[in-house]
């Protein structure tokens, strides 16, 4: 029984309900909002702006120059460092794509019992530091480490081999090891919500399993592969710490340069120049990855 | 379009059309989860280019039965016989099978064309004939120069017709389908089981086709096994199915029917007397495999019986006849349903044709008399 | 006071804990001889939070430092800070030029203390990041021998800024077993023969070490020309290849020997001490070509929240304690007179000692390099490859 003046309640809880729940949703941004303004985006500006200035002994002098830039691209020790530190990312990227797909595919689609537990091993390792893993490899791989005894112990060698630690392999082997969860989780994921169907309808209209892959699996796991691809090659990227602990001689990546700059060299428009390539590559793998549907929104 | 398609493949006459060599042998196929068994022990023919309907309630091993010939699981115990070649182990794209998936299973990375000529493509039949075939396809079910649309911007109905282009552009001896009507509503569905029907004629093929929906199976079939528990239980023409049913589940899952406890008093080869405790003597068709003996089951479906009331005439001579008091009044639409309570406690349904409107409308607690012919009632063991 | 302190602390952790903790809460055992105990054990920062206090910030009690590896050692600092019931906060700096990029970065304010070297010491002063301080109020000042009490390196328009204590060369360190025909020559750091197993530390005044091999000798390791320089670089790349790993810290050039990743390196006496004292075979050695090396003074920085208890560490470091503890623990020479005089002639002898003038000389000791910005770029360009 409507009345015509005041409205009925129902039509007032409709009314307010409607009205209340743009303005609660709002309420919640500014919180972090202003954190990412804060502490990220004003950081990094401030840093971007460094890039622009230079240093004479020891003040910075704020006016505008583009030597640093100058300097990044006709000295070759920064491209040579670059180039390297570009190439070791796109290996560890590419060895840990190849290594969390099948792990990723086995999880995601053999098995039943056990799928938690499985998963969290995965996750495991990530609890502990960084460095210790780090520091664990430098164990596993030194003159005295665990590696060479054993293969002394076999008998495969008489000596124990330098080659492992100090060298690209052991950064190779240090960097695809410690990302490799990065890679399996969201590899798993896109795996894991590709309906089974689909592989068995490709398989009942003749496709043998490469063939499925290729052109079922591959295509439609493709926002895993980029997710999981941005965030190894972007970690490989920026690091410094393993390059410095395990890295041999002339090994050095541009992420100790950085730092190299920050400290010791105590010139910080020129480590910030050096960040302008590193944030250049992987705006642009954000850029690609997004455009195929890695950050969730497009779908393939 | 279906003509040309009629030309390449071999002509089946209607007459004779089921013989020759099966199209698929299951020879006492099972198959065991762990500790399981889904399949137990299934045997079955199926005949060249015949509709097939493997029809049962969740969980009776129709659809493990479907995958196994598929080759998407592979039998524990039994061989698969595929036009004439045991297939083994074979694995799915070995097998002249191919299926239509309960939810379509379409690329959605690929346009509609793609996913028609995807099996094409990997049999390595050249572009232009494979822009032919698809073309030919999709006119087949009724869709037409949708190649370059994607399956997401189309509706449920027309994805199915999609899935079922792809399947068949491959020309298969066998095509499979596991549910393939249940997203899709009532109108759609109606259509689309006839329309399956058509396409089962005109390509030749033996379709081999999942359901739990008795009047889809009904519908739709040239044969239907009906399954429970792993085990096919009944064999034959729909018609077989619904009006001899050989055990009690079968004649309980088809359809409706009424189910009373008899003694069996005597037979006479034609017919064998019961006695319906509290209403007296009844005669029902002799049971098949089983000796008429003790106490049985009486099994009569509802529109069998007749109010004698509409009835031209007083009796049918021969007639079984019951009475009983009226206690509920359904209306269905088509029909009304009558439930009596019989002097022995039994209640009967009864299926009253709805002719015309506010035709002798009988009040509730009326008693009313109703009449069956013995041959529509049948004698089950359990 | 050595001897009863060690005495004190035998006792103390001779005990159970929980008797530990029983005797100071009866008072028998007084905070002060729990702080020896913990000091001992290394633990000092451990004693606040045990006691149930927050550990205190900043205010009164706590000393922020960044050091050179060795000179906050408990041996030593532990009675200082049991005197002054004061936390000692310590970080270590991998060479001058970290310690000045981390002042650099907190404005002279994140720290109170820093022990910085004759090569870096003129641009803090330069760089306002450290304070001018006055003699007045450290006791041991007098007790120093004269060329340490005003130093050019921390001396700046008259003013001192800072108190130099402890000073020594770069050595040459080897491995006994590996390596066993004694090397007499900084070349033996680019010997192939020694090929990856060689290390020398990640700092750009070393290149004043290599400098000692070109051919001529520059007549100052320290002031080198382009052409030097190049040469310099030169020798540096062909030596890469050899090298295992580029040393940062004492600590890690220790762990290098002793899981036998490196067997020649140059280093400070503090690696080849700690080495000895783990039972590692090395020994050391002055090439023929001479060593560089550093004198260390600790300096109270601008931003220092604590001056009063900055003093009185700076006065501890150059009065026997600290002397002592620096000598012991790390293997280098000192600047206090009466300590030094009060010294066994062999072990004056072998830090240098015997006569101080003569023994600094002998050190192609760092200084402030004109041209830092090219050593930065060259040493940065080797060592990145």
């Amino acid at each position: 029984m409507a009345s015509i003046a005041a409205p009925t309640s129902e039509q007032t809880i409709a009314a307010a309900r409607s009205e209340r729940r743009p303005g609660g949703l709002w309420l919640l941004l500014p919180g972090p909002l202003g954190w990412m303004v804060f502490f990220y985006l004003v950081p990094l500006v401030i840093l971007l702006v460094h890039a622009f200035w230079s240093v004479d002994y020891l003040t910075i002098q704020r006016t505008f120059t583009l030597e640093n830039f100058r300097t990044l691209l006709t000295n070759d020790l920064y491209l040579r460092v670059l180039g390297r530190t570009a190439a070791m990312a796109a290996v560890v990227t590419l060895a840990d794509l190849c290594l969390a797909f099948p792990l990723a595919y086995f999880l995601a689609k053999r098995v039943t019992k056990h799928r938690e537990l499985l998963l969290l091993l995965v996750i495991f390792p990530l609890w502990s530091s960084y460095l210790i893993r780090v520091f664990a490899w430098k164990t596993i791989l030194g003159t005295n480490g665990i590696l060479n005894s054993f293969l002394l112990t076999v008998g495969v060698i008489d000596q124990p081999a330098t080659a492992f630690l100090y060298s690209k392999t052991a950064m190779f082997l240090t960097f695809s090891q410690v990302w490799l969860p990065f890679m399996i989780l969201p590899l798993f994921t896109v795996l894991d919500r590709l309906p089974n169907s689909f592989i068995e309808a490709a398989s009942d209209l003749g496709a043998n399993p490469w063939r499925t892959f290729r052109s079922v699996i591959l295509p439609l796991s493709l926002p895993g592969i980029l997710a999981g691809s941005l965030s190894v090659f972007s970690l490989t990227l920026g690091d410094y710490i393993t390059p410095t602990l395990l890295g041999g001689p002339g090994d050095q990546m541009i992420g100790r340069l950085v730092a190299d700059n920050f400290g010791m060299s105590n010139n910080w428009p020129l480590g910030a120049t050096l960040v302008v390539p590193i944030l250049v590559l992987v705006s642009l793998f954000i850029a690609v990855a997004n455009r195929f549907g890695a950050l969730g929104r497009t779908a393939a | 379009m279906a003509q040309a398609l009629m030309t390449e493949t071999p002509v089946r006459a209607d007459a004779g059309r089921f013989g020759g060599t099966p199209s698929i042998e299951l020879r006492d196929v099972s198959k065991f989860f762990g500790q399981v068994p889904a399949v137990s022990g299934i045997s079955l023919e199926v005949r060249q280019g015949e509709f097939l309907t493997l029809l049962g309630p969740s969980g009776c091993g129709k659809t493990t039965t479907l995958r196994m010939i598929g080759g998407f699981e592979l039998p524990s115990a039994g061989e698969i016989v595929i036009e004439g070649e045991a297939m083994g182990d074979r694995p799915p794209y070995r097998r002249p099978v191919n299926t239509v998936f309960q939810n379509y299973a379409l690329f959605p990375h690929m346009t509609v064309g793609q996913n028609v000529s995807y099996g094409l493509e990997m049999t390595g039949v050249p572009k232009p004939e494979r822009q032919r075939r698809v073309a030919e396809a999709l006119d087949m079910v009724r869709l037409p120069h949708v190649e370059n649309r994607k399956p997401a911007e189309l509706s449920g109905g027309q994805q199915q017709r999609v899935a079922l282009a792809r399947a068949l552009v491959n020309r298969p001896a066998v095509l499979l389908l596991d549910e393939p009507l249940g997203a899709l509503d009532l109108k759609l569905r109606k259509t689309m089981q006839l329309e399956l029907k058509q396409l089962n004629r005109e390509v030749g093929a033996t379709f081999v086709y999942v359901t739990h929906d008795q009047e889809e199976a009904l519908t739709m079939s040239d044969r239907i096994a009906v399954m429970n528990e792993g085990r096919i239980l009944q064999l034959g023409t729909p018609g077989d199915i619904y009006e001899r049913p050989r055990t009690r589940f079968v004649a309980d899952f088809i359809g409706q029917t009424n189910f009373l406890e008899v003694e069996v008093i005597g037979s006479d080869g034609a017919a064998v007397e019961v006695d319906l405790p509290g209403s007296g003597p009844l005669r029902a068709r002799p049971p098949e495999g089983v000796p008429a003996q003790g106490t049985m089951t009486l099994a009569v479906r509802p529109e069998k019986i007749s109010l004698m009331a509409d009835l031209p005439g007083s009796e049918i001579p021969g007639w079984d006849r019951l009475s009983g008091r009226l206690e509920e009044i359904i209306y269905v639409g088509t029909y009304t349903q009558y439930v009596l309570r019989l002097p022995g406690g039994q209640e009967l349904a009864v299926h009253r044709q709805n002719r015309a409107v506010g035709e002798g409308e009988h009040p509730m607690g009326e008693t009313l008399t109703v009449v069956f012919n013995p041959q529509s009632a049948a004698l089950l063991a359990d | 006071m050595t001897q009863e302190s060690d005495q004190t602390i035998d006792r103390l952790m001779a005990m159970e804990p929980a008797a530990v903790m029983a005797g100071v809460r009866s008072g028998e055992i007084s905070r002060r001889d729990l702080g020896k105990l913990f000091g001992a054990l290394g633990m000092t920062t451990a004693l606040g939070t045990l006691l149930g206090e927050e550990p205190a910030r900043a205010q009164s009690n706590e000393l922020t430092m960044v050091i050179w590896e060795g000179y906050a050692d408990p041996s030593f600092a532990a009675k200082f800070e049991e005197e002054n019931d004061a936390t000692i906060n310590a970080t270590p700096m991998s060479s001058s030029d970290d310690a000045f990029g981390r002042l650099q970065a907190g404005g002279g304010s994140n720290f109170d203390l820093v022990s910085a070297s004759n090569d870096v010491s003129q641009r803090l002063i330069d760089a306002g990041l450290v304070q001018p301080i006055a003699p007045s109020r450290l006791t041991n000042y007098d007790d120093l021998y004269e060329q340490f009490q005003m130093p050019e390196y921390i001396t700046k328009d008259g003013e001192l800024y800072g108190a130099n204590f402890a000073w020594g060369p770069t050595l040459m360190l080897y491995n006994t077993e590996e390596v066993t025909e004694e090397p007499t020559s900084w070349r033996a750091l680019l010997d192939e023969q020694y090929a990856g197993k060689i290390s020398t530390w990640n700092a750009p005044i070393q290149i004043a070490q290599y400098a000692l091999l070109l051919d001529p000798t520059p007549e100052d390791p320290y002031v080198l020309d382009e052409e030097q320089l190049a040469q310099v670089r030169d020798l540096l790349v062909q030596q890469r290849p050899l090298i295992r790993t580029y040393w940062n810290l004492g600590d890690e050039l220790k762990q290098l020997y002793a899981s036998g990743e490196v067997i020649i390196s140059d280093a400070w006496p503090y690696v080849g001490l700690g080495l000895k004292e783990q039972g590692v075979p090395v020994a050391e050695v002055i090439p023929e070509e001479g060593v560089t090396g550093w004198s260390d003074s600790w300096m109270i920085t601008s931003g220092a929240q604590n001056v009063d208890l900055a003093y009185k560490w700076m006065d501890y470091m150059i009065g026997p304690d600290g002397q002592m503890g620096v000598l012991n623990n790390n293997g280098y020479a000192i600047t206090n007179r009466t300590v030094i005089e009060g010294l066994e002639p062999e072990l004056r002898e072998a830090l240098l000692m015997d006569n101080i003038e003569e023994g600094y000389d002998s050190i192609l000791m760092w200084r402030n390099v004109p041209n830092y910005d090219q050593w930065l770029a060259i040493w940065q360009e080797v060592t990145a490859g």
